[in-house]
């Protein structure tokens, strides 16, 4: 079975990194870190992702704003996009990630079972 | 704002009132005194000036012919002259003027007639100082100077004489005097008028008491709401600032967790170490959800609901913290109460807290008494509790929720700090300090009240009054 595409888009740096790190361990994914919002639509061109994890806050773009230009491209637009955030409570949404206004979020911190729960239920396993 | 604050706001306020009344009082009438103590010298000049002006006009046409009128005719003015000075004695203050010592000079300043009442008891003093001024002659203007012989006063003036063509021919000058019983009325008159004063500014405060009291609660009530609401907004931004800047790193930290957990698997210290590790992390992020709830303002979700099952269906969820203690839950719960408007999560996030805090008052073994009752909401308690949120009237229909503990109960110098953001009377690391406020922000989003008293048979009782629906 091919591994998924997902590009992760956070300005931390080593975020990307802990996550590349953890979901290339499970031999089921191939990770793209880029650590510039800016980049982020350029890279998911580039890169064609399954899906993309997206920070909310980073400088100079918010993840909002990235996730539209995604959509308006008519090649990227159904892949899933999921927010990984600290703006939110786990409270608010669930552990493994919730529908707020259309869109996916998970709050920071995940743990990762969450978040590959997660990330399979939107890939479909 | 609770009630014990209040009472003592009440009574700050009720001493700086009564210290501004007694200020006023003693000020408006030592006024008083000094306007009635003046009047006494305004008075005697008064008197003596329109005296020496009739003397002018009566002694005119005599003042024509060369030379001075023949002793007995300047007598007979002279009298006159007294006899209209002397109707002092007719006035308000009786027995104030005494027109003791009274002389008329000639341009040569020769003495040709004088009058001198002796009754007056400082004669000797006044008419020595009398005989120090000499005025020149001739003098052309009336002259006034008022003095004072312990504490009385008198004037001393002169008077030109003219004749009809406005010439000077002679001068009258003189004592108009006041005898210290003439001042002692008027100290007395003085006196009484001050206390009438005093008597009025402080009735009035007395009777304005209630109504200036209850404004100035108000305003203090709403200076503190506004301390405490400002206090809010920036410890709720800079919260907020912190708790996104903390999670990041801490979402690194899990996902290391995560990571070593699974490649180090096998090995028990390493396996240990990562559970600590994992744990740290949960209660970093329980602490800042914890500054988060604080600092946020929430929106309710809101359904009409039974408390009674919001309360058991908390009690489940800390029954295992009370079953640990060896902590008894008496549930008195009351039947067929109305329903109260209540996000169903947030009131439970109220009830938890509230069973946690009695959890940690009690330690080991105790008593958790959760009551719930319905009434007419009291004057008393109204007044006490409820007044400040203006959410309710005495006499609405509530529902009240009472939990009390076994504990140790709080200081009664920490009562009314127990909601303020930070505070807490647990160890270190046990309590954020945050909880009780959490809860007043969702009691207060709720219209409700929140208010915690010591029990008379030891630990604290908590009650939440909502207004029923």
């Amino acid at each position: 079975m091919s591994k998924k595409k997902i590009l992760v888009v956070d300005d931390e740096a080593s975020l990307t990194r802990m996550l590349r790190r953890n979901l290339e361990a499970t031999g089921k994914y191939e990770v793209k870190e880029e650590n510039s919002g800016v980049h982020a639509y350029a890279s998911a061109k580039k890169f064609q992702p399954d899906m993309v994890l997206l920070d909310v806050m980073m400088p100079g773009i918010d993840g909002g704003a990235i996730a539209a230009q995604i959509q308006d491209d008519k090649h990227l637009k159904n892949i899933p996009i999921v927010f990984l955030t600290a703006i939110i409570q786990k409270e608010e949404a669930e552990n493994t990630g919730s529908n707020i206004g259309g869109r996916t979020f998970i709050a920071k911190p995940v743990k990762l079972d969450d978040l590959i729960t997660c990330i399979e239920n939107k890939l479909g396993k | 704002m609770r009630s014990s604050s209040k009472a003592s706001i009440h009574r700050i306020l009720a001493i700086r009132l009564a210290i501004a009344g007694c200020i006023i009082s003693v000020v408006l009438g030592f006024i008083v005194i000094l306007i009635e103590r003046n009047k006494v010298g305004e008075v005697v000049l008064d008197r003596a000036l329109q005296a020496a002006a009739h003397f002018n006009a009566e002694a005119g046409s005599l003042l024509d012919e060369p030379g001075l009128p023949d002793h007995d005719g300047i007598q007979r003015i002279l009298n006159a002259f007294v006899s209209r000075g002397l109707k002092l004695r007719n006035s308000r203050y009786a027995r104030v003027g005494h027109s003791i010592f009274i002389r008329i000079f000639d341009l040569d300043r020769s003495e040709v007639a004088k009058y001198i009442d002796s009754n007056h008891e400082n004669i000797n003093a006044v008419e020595k100082h009398i005989h120090t001024y000499k005025l020149p002659l001739p003098h052309n203007k009336d002259w006034y100077e008022i003095k004072r012989i312990k504490g009385a006063p008198y004037i001393i003036f002169g008077v030109p004489l003219t004749n009809t063509s406005g010439k000077v021919v002679a001068q009258v000058e003189g004592v108009f005097a006041v005898s210290s019983e003439a001042v002692a009325e008027v100290r007395r008159r003085a006196l009484k008028t001050a206390l009438i004063v005093i008597a009025i500014v402080l009735v009035t405060t007395g009777l304005l008491y209630p109504v200036i009291i209850n404004q100035m609660s108000k305003i203090k009530s709403t200076q503190l709401q506004l301390i405490h609401a400002e206090k809010l907004e920036s410890i709720g931004r800079l919260v907020a600032s912190i708790a996104h800047e903390v999670k990041n790193p801490l979402a690194v930290v899990q996902l290391g967790i995560d990571y070593l957990s699974k490649t180090l698997r096998g090995n028990k210290d390493v396996t240990e170490t990562v559970n600590d590790m994992d744990d740290a992390v949960r209660r970093a992020d329980t602490v800042i959800k914890g500054l988060l709830e604080f600092s946020r303002p929430t929106q309710l979700n809101t359904a009409t609901l039974d408390i009674n099952n919001v309360l058991e269906e908390s009690l489940v969820l800390v029954k295992y913290e009370l079953t640990k203690n060896n902590i008894s839950i008496d549930k008195r719960l009351g039947d067929e109460l109305p329903k109260v408007e209540l996000d169903h999560n947030k009131m439970k996030q109220v009830f938890i807290n509230v069973f946690m805090n009695a959890v940690h008052a009690m330690g080991k073994d105790g008593i958790l008494t959760v009551k719930t009752s319905s009434s007419q909401l009291s004057k008393e308690l109204y007044d006490l509790h409820c007044k400040s949120t203006k959410h309710f009237t005495a006499g609405d229909r509530i529902v009240i929720v009472t939990i009390d503990d076994t504990g140790t109960g709080i200081p009664e110098d920490k009562i009314d700090k127990l909601f303020e953001p930070f505070f807490t009377t647990k160890p270190t690391g046990i309590g954020t300090g945050l909880g009780l406020s959490v809860t007043r922000n969702i009691i207060d989003l709720h219209r409700a009240v929140i208010y915690i008293t010591n029990r008379e048979t030891g630990g604290a009782s908590v009650s939440i009054i909502f207004k029923a629906t």
